[in-house]
């Protein structure tokens, strides 16, 4: 009971790097971005590019990694923004130059899942990489199992969750893109520039998600469709938080994160009893939509949403 | 006027195709061989290891003059181990290639047989284990060099129990491979007085399998046996390392590779696993000296040894047919030619350059020969199953090392 709800936070954490990126794009931009998952993925595979590069310095304290881990992390996220960036420069201004609708670019963005994957897979081939060795867990009562890297991952998520929140909050530039996303006109009106904004809010969606992507990979491990099968977790996680609200993503992609795990194994356990022999972990993205069903019959814009928003 | 440009336009295009049906016609000279493997997807290592072995295969062919003295070439294409681009991979042998036989599939014969045997054109499997194969409704067009499963299920178990392992678990791919292979294997090993506690399907490609570690832990099981592919079955040995769910495992065929030491560290140190095949053959050395001979390294993957024999026997059923009727239907040539050049009687002949060499000045001189595979006899039964021995295997200081052949009886 309790071990599948510390791996759920874990999940959680990771899918909320995830949904921060993608509801910052919905509300700035206005557009759901489902090459996110993609840039999920290249994240995950600069970091294993610059792992390579980098000289190894050892691991910290019990991780399974160390500086170079943390230099690499930096670097990838630079290299996955520099990408988008220039995604946008070629594809997505153009667009918006033109006036397409969101439907348009969300459409466009599904073409580059599978450039990007597809680019992915041709440099570093379709089989399954790994950052380091294997890592034992430590036992804490109640049958509770967290291996040390694990630690890293929630207390990574949560220090750039909470320094995304306070960038937004607190900068000159984070309330120019709050003012942007309650209202455009009116921004730019007050002086506001909107590439730069749009610049901005591109850098930080990606550089969470390289975060997300190689958070992933040090939790599991890394292949060109890592972040493809992570776009449902993180777009429930938006739509049940609510578009646009950042508190939203995060308790959407905790709930999200929470409620696979602890759904799966709950029922597992139930169908243990009775002897039926169903493998429940191949059901986890349905829990994922059950529970969207459920949230938007009874919150239609979500848990934090805003009417009309 | 413009009735002449389109009659220009018109001539271009024919005199165009026409140069193309000419070098189709020139491409006759040559004889072709499918190759149907896996070269992407958690079964790489095998599809790139038993490519080099057809083309080893098909150097050996042309070095001794090729199969009716025409040069033999290989069209390979990747069948995935998703079934229904396995099916279209097939039908562009079949239909666009038009070759008359395929080395392959890796798995899953019962999707390739459907599109290849009604065409009318021979497969030999290098891999394809199931004991289902057998059965297949294939009109006697394929073929497989490697031995069924129902042994390799039996020798596991035994293996299992040998091993001083009083209760086990599994953890098998959920597909027609690995159910069937966890079932015999635990069957056998309750028949010796094991205990199996639980058999726990998984399904491949996923990033994490802690809920199949969970339920086959139950109970802590002495031993994880795994009918699983190489990626997946990584992933799962790691988690079930960092999660302390087992430290002793039993692999099969689909974990035959050098990969799995590579990527766990060393705490596969002194694991076993078992494979079709055979290491104490004069045949069987032939072949590795020329492998590695031509590679610069021994094969990284198991199954290389049945792929040179499925592309050597193609071969030299190529040559032993009459030319008339290979003209006429040279799959059905083949297949009818293939049980003459593999099975007694006639002269043995062996794996490697010069023994490929005799076996075709024989075919020439009208003699019986009977080809003894790198990975054993390959004499064909009437369902183009072939008996052979199962391979032991262990990991040692982080290398896969071959410990013994178990042979088993004819039934």
């Amino acid at each position: 009971m309790i071990g599948p709800l510390v791996n759920g936070i874990i999940l959680g954490s990771i899918i909320t790097l995830g949904a921060i990126g993608v509801t910052l794009v919905a509300d700035i931009l206005n557009f759901f971005n489902f090459a996110h998952g993609a840039i999920f993925t290249l994240g995950a595979y600069f970091t294993y590019l610059y792992l390579n590069i980098l000289p190894d310095m050892g691991s910290m304290f019990s991780l399974s990694f160390g500086g170079s881990m943390l230099i690499a992390i930096v670097l990838s996220m630079a290299s996955t923004s520099v990408v988008v960036l220039f995604f946008d420069k070629i594809i997505f201004r153009t667009l918006r130059q033109r006036d397409a609708s969101s439907l348009f670019l969300a459409l466009t963005s599904l073409g580059l899942v599978f450039v990007m994957k597809a680019t992915i897979s041709m440099i570093w081939g379709p089989q399954v990489h790994y950052y380091g060795s294997i890592q034992s867990a430590i036992k804490f009562p109640l049958g509770i199992r967290v291996k040390p890297d694990e630690f890293f991952i929630v207390a990574a998520s949560l220090i750039l969750v909470l320094v995304t929140y306070l960038f937004l909050k607190y900068t000159r530039l984070g309330k120019a893109m709050r003012a942007t996303s309650d209202n455009v006109v009116l921004a730019q009106a007050s002086g506001v520039g909107t590439e730069k904004i749009v610049t901005w809010t591109w850098i930080m969606s990606a550089s969470l998600a390289a975060l997300g992507g190689t958070l992933y990979g040090i939790e599991v491990q890394i292949r060109p469709t890592m972040g493809w099968s992570f776009l449902i977790p993180m777009f429930v996680a938006v739509i049940v938080g609510g578009v646009g609200s950042f508190g939203g993503a995060l308790v959407g992609g905790m709930i999200i994160g929470i409620s696979e795990e602890l759904i799966t194994s709950l029922l597992q356990d139930m169908f243990l009893k009775l002897n039926i022999r169903v493998v429940m972990s191949a059901y986890k993205p349905a829990i994922a939509f059950v529970l969207i069903i459920f949230v938007l019959l009874v919150r239609p814009h979500g848990i934090f949403g805003r009417k009309g928003g | 006027m413009k009735n002449l440009k389109i009659g220009i336009v018109i001539f271009v295009l024919i005199a165009f195709l026409a140069s193309f049906a000419a070098v189709a016609q020139e491409k006759q000279e040559k004889l072709t061989l499918g190759a149907l493997l896996i070269m992407s997807g958690p079964l790489a290592s095998f599809g790139e290891t038993e490519y080099n072995a057809v083309n080893l295969a098909k150097e050996h062919l042309n070095e001794a003059g090729g199969p009716q003295g025409k040069e033999l070439v290989v069209d390979l294409v990747d069948s995935t181990t998703n079934p229904s681009n396995l099916r279209d991979a097939t039908k562009k042998l079949v239909n666009v290639k038009k070759v008359p036989a395929i080395v392959g599939p890796n798995i899953r014969s019962d999707v390739v047989v459907s599109i290849t045997a009604p065409n009318h054109v021979v497969t030999i499997s290098p891999t394809n284990t199931p004991e289902w194969v057998t059965r297949l409704d294939d009109d006697d067009y394929n073929f497989r060099t490697t031995v069924s499963d129902k042994i390799q299920g039996q020798i596991l178990g035994k293996l299992a129990w040998e091993r001083g392992f009083k209760t086990a678990s599994s953890i098998y791919v959920n597909d027609p491979y690995g159910g069937p292979l966890s079932n015999i294997a635990c069957d056998t090993f309750e028949e010796l007085g094991g205990e199996c506690m639980a058999e726990v399907a998984y399904n491949p490609g996923k990033a994490s399998y802690k809920m199949e570690l969970l339920m086959a832990s139950r109970g802590n099981p002495d031993v994880l046996i795994m009918p699983a592919y190489v990626e997946d079955g990584i992933t799962i040995i790691r988690e079930a390392i960092a999660g302390e769910y087992f430290d002793q495992f039993l692999f099969t065929d689909g974990m035959f590779a050098q990969k799995i030491a590579d990527e766990t560290g060393d705490v596969l140190n002194d694991m076993y696993g078992t494979s079709p095949g055979t290491s104490e053959s004069p045949s069987y050395n032939l072949y590795h000296e020329a492998f590695r001979g031509k590679y610069g390294h021994e094969p990284k993957a198991g199954f290389s040894e049945q792929a040179y024999d499925a592309a050597i026997v193609i071969g030299l059923a190529m040559a032993a047919s009459d030319p008339d009727a290979y003209e006429e239907d040279p799959g059905k040539a083949i297949r009818d030619n293939l049980r003459s050049v593999a099975n007694p009687p006639g002269e043995k002949v062996t794996a490697g350059a010069e023994s490929i060499k005799k076996a075709l000045e024989l075919i020439e001189a009208g003699e019986d020969i009977n080809y003894e595979g790198a990975a054993g006899s390959v004499d064909f039964d009437e369902n183009g199953d072939v008996i052979s021995g199962i391979l032991i295997w262990k990991i040692e200081d982080g290398k896969i090392k071959t410990v013994r052949t178990e042979i088993p009886e004819r039934e």
